[in-house]
């Protein structure tokens, strides 16, 4: 009898591999294999044309580390990753909260906020990128036409205010998504809790934190963590809206590689480079979800 | 009756056979040679196009598979498919000194006609001799000059004449920056990864300096080339220059030049093509007076590659090789090659092109004297990339006042090495 039983077992689970097979073998050829050659060539000679010379050298992540850009392009890529997230995250947690509450023109709102998330990244690049321009942009027609400013204002025109403005950008298209995480996380939280601590007299904010914010904190590590990802790996958007001028100083680890390789030709060091970010991201990856489960357990 | 049925059958199958061996038989005679070629404007693709068609219509048993593609693209393109082993035959939109290393390319020579060689101007051959190896990887396709244009409105209003020196050109910022009270940008900069490199060049070159020394070997941080540099910071500090110099392409000034928001720009030679209203004052590039005695005129040239087999997954036939040569000698030949280059507002690299040129388009024909003892930058060198983008680093780094223009180009130097 119970052999019969293991039997059946082993089938079910030759059962679950076999409709797995397909996934498996579109996340080796697309995802697996691609970063197993990046690994390789980053210890490998590559030549101008992309072609392996040989395999055992260190060539490549020392010619990156001698690059006085690349300590300002790790930089960036951190800076960037951590502040949308973080302004995503505060943002996201208000207007899910008001989102989960019944007003008028609910649906509509839900709606108009999915927009952003659902255009794709380029067109929005584009269309942040005219509305930015310094002569002909639409941001500063507005303004100069409503009398708020007297000439045109230079938005891309240094390092600084360009990256800002890149950051907001990122957080304009990283909110709605974050924020529909969230909503779905506030939703799953029963009503009861709420009418019990009604009933013993907590406010609004006594609620927020005490209830909402506590029971929302599953959510919140999910969305966390694959904005990071998506964050750290954003591309479009810097290399339409600024190409990471100037000299690197907008630049993060995707558009610096993507520079290096396809404008220079360095297939070497940018798989390197793609090596380095994996790393960095995995690191903080890491601590953070330590951080959750530490947090958990007590 | 079956028996007749049996045999007509037999008969049928038989002509099908014969029919489908026929059309195989003429697929394998034809040879194809796929093209790349980059779009220099909307009537780039129909005019190659045409040539294309007229090539094969004299050539039956050749077929072109002509593919246009843009500047933004191109590399990308074609470089994906050199490392899948599937490159084209013709190849114009980068340089050889990429694909030279790995062998990839064939040597011009060993292909094209003795008259077609013979028929390219000295200094575009020259220019395409890889330093390192001292052999020619690449063929001129095609040329253009940078001048000083000049929006002639603007000029006239501030009672401003195109400048001829360093000095002249800081005197006549500073007076349209005065008369317009700043509305009108003085004098264009491009210091982006598109234009960089040649902008820079203007003001190296001009004080005396360059990219490479007589043996090839990387000047960046020479001292001519760091005045030139102080000289660029100097217009912009002023206040002459437009504002973003590091994010501006070409293709925004120009439109700034015709718009008669900037009033002086050096630029290439197909700039008055593009906007054929704007009135233009057209002078040659400043110098610096008190390092040198005439101003030096910039040339760029694109150039047409060969792959080899090691960059196919096929073999090349002598035919084929052949047929190349023929379409080669067909594409630069006057008839053909010029209306092209007019079209798109270049000069010919070819003696025969530049006869026509003379005659159909002589006010064209003026930059073909000055072409001839231009300057060019070192294209041909394996590692011009690196120096390419090393240049532009440094220009940025120095208007973004990141750096100074010695620190900028003792960089740059050390990034090339």
């Amino acid at each position: 009898m119970k052999k019969r039983s293991n039997g059946k077992m082993k089938l079910a689970q030759f059962e679950a591999y076999l409709w797995m097979l397909p996934t498996l073998a579109l996340i080796s050829i697309f995802v697996l294999f691609p970063v197993l050659e990046s690994v390789y060539m980053s210890f490998s000679k590559v030549s101008k044309a992309g072609f392996i010379k040989s395999f055992g050298t260190l060539e490549n992540y020392q010619y990156v580390f001698k690059q006085p850009v690349f300590p300002r392009v790790i930089l960036n890529t951190v800076v960037w990753t951590v502040v949308i997230v973080l302004i995503s995250l505060v943002i996201s947690i208000m207007l899910a909260v008001v989102l989960n509450e019944r007003f008028a023109l609910r649906r509509f709102t839900r709606t108009m906020l999915l927009f952003p998330w659902a255009t794709s990244g380029f067109i929005t690049a584009c269309v942040w990128k005219y509305a930015l321009d310094y002569q002909y942009g639409s941001l500063n027609a507005l303004l100069v036409r409503t009398g708020i400013v007297q000439k045109n204002i230079n938005f891309l025109g240094n390092a600084d205010s360009a990256f800002a403005w890149l950051i907001f950008v990122g957080v304009f298209v990283t909110v709605p998504f974050m924020t529909f995480t969230l909503l779905s996380g506030l939703q799953s939280i029963s009503i009861d809790y709420y009418e019990a601590a009604t009933i013993d007299g907590a406010n609004f904010w006594d609620k927020l934190f005490k209830i909402t914010l506590p029971l929302l904190r599953p959510a919140i590590n999910v969305t966390v963590v694959l904005n990071v990802i998506y964050c750290f790996n954003s591309f479009v958007f810097v290399h339409t809206i600024t190409g990471g001028a100037p000299a690197h100083r907008t630049d993060t680890i995707m558009t610096y590689l993507y520079w290096m390789a396809f404008s220079k030709n360095n297939y070497g060091p940018a798989s390197a480079i793609s090596v380095i970010g994996f790393i960095v991201l995995l690191f903080f990856s890491v601590i953070y979800m330590n951080i959750q489960m530490k947090e958990e357990t007590t | 009756m079956k028996k007749f049925l049996a045999q007509l059958l037999a008969v049928v199958l038989a002509l099908s056979l014969m029919t489908c061996g026929g059309f195989a038989l003429a697929e394998s005679d034809t040879i194809e040679i796929n093209f790349v070629a980059a779009q220099y404007s909307d009537a780039t693709e129909a005019y190659m196009r045409k040539v294309c068609e007229a090539f094969e219509a004299e050539h039956p048993n050749i077929k072109i598979n002509l593919e246009v593609i843009g500047w933004d693209s191109i590399s990308t393109t074609v470089n994906t498919r050199v490392a899948n082993r599937q490159a084209p035959d013709l190849y114009n939109g980068g340089s050889a000194s990429q694909f030279v290393a790995d062998d990839l390319l064939y040597k011009p020579e060993d292909i094209i006609s003795d008259e077609l060689k013979a028929d390219f101007y000295d200094v575009f051959w020259t220019n395409n001799i890889d330093p390192d190896l001292g052999e020619v990887y690449q063929i001129p396709y095609v040329a253009s000059v940078r001048a000083l244009y000049c929006n002639k409105k603007l000029m006239d209003e501030a009672g401003v004449t195109p400048p001829k020196t360093w000095n002249e050109v800081l005197e006549a910022c500073e007076k349209i920056k005065e008369f317009y009270n700043g509305d009108v940008y003085a004098w264009g900069l491009d210091a982006t990864t598109t234009e960089g490199q040649t902008t820079v060049a203007y003001y190296c070159w001009s004080n005396g300096g360059g990219y490479v020394d007589e043996d090839g070997n990387w000047i960046l941080n020479c001292d001519a080339n760091v005045e030139g540099f102080e000289y660029i910071k100097e217009l912009y500090d002023n206040g002459y220059t437009n504002e973003n110099p590091t994010s501006e392409t070409r293709d925004d000034l120009q439109k700034l030049v015709a718009n008669d928001k900037l009033a002086m720009l050096v630029t290439a030679c197909f700039f008055p093509a593009l906007y054929p209203d704007t009135e233009l004052y057209i002078s040659d590039i400043p110098y610096n007076d008190a390092t040198q005695s005439a101003s030096s005129t910039l040339g760029v040239q694109d150039a047409l590659i060969f792959f080899n087999e090691n960059a196919k997954a096929t073999k090349d036939s002598p035919e084929k090789l052949q047929a190349i040569a023929d379409f080669c000698d067909y594409f630069y030949a006057a008839d053909n090659y010029t209306p092209f280059m007019i079209q798109e507002g270049l000069l010919p690299a070819t003696n025969s092109g530049a006869e026509k040129l003379a005659q159909d388009d002589p006010d064209k024909a003026a930059y073909m004297s000055v072409l001839e003892g231009a300057k060019f930058y070192a294209r041909s060198k394996q590692d011009w990339s690196d120096g390419a983008y090393a240049i532009i680093d440094a220009a940025q780094n120095m208007l973004t006042g990141m750096q100074t223009a010695r620190e900028a180009l003792d960089e740059a130097q050390a990034v090339v090495g």
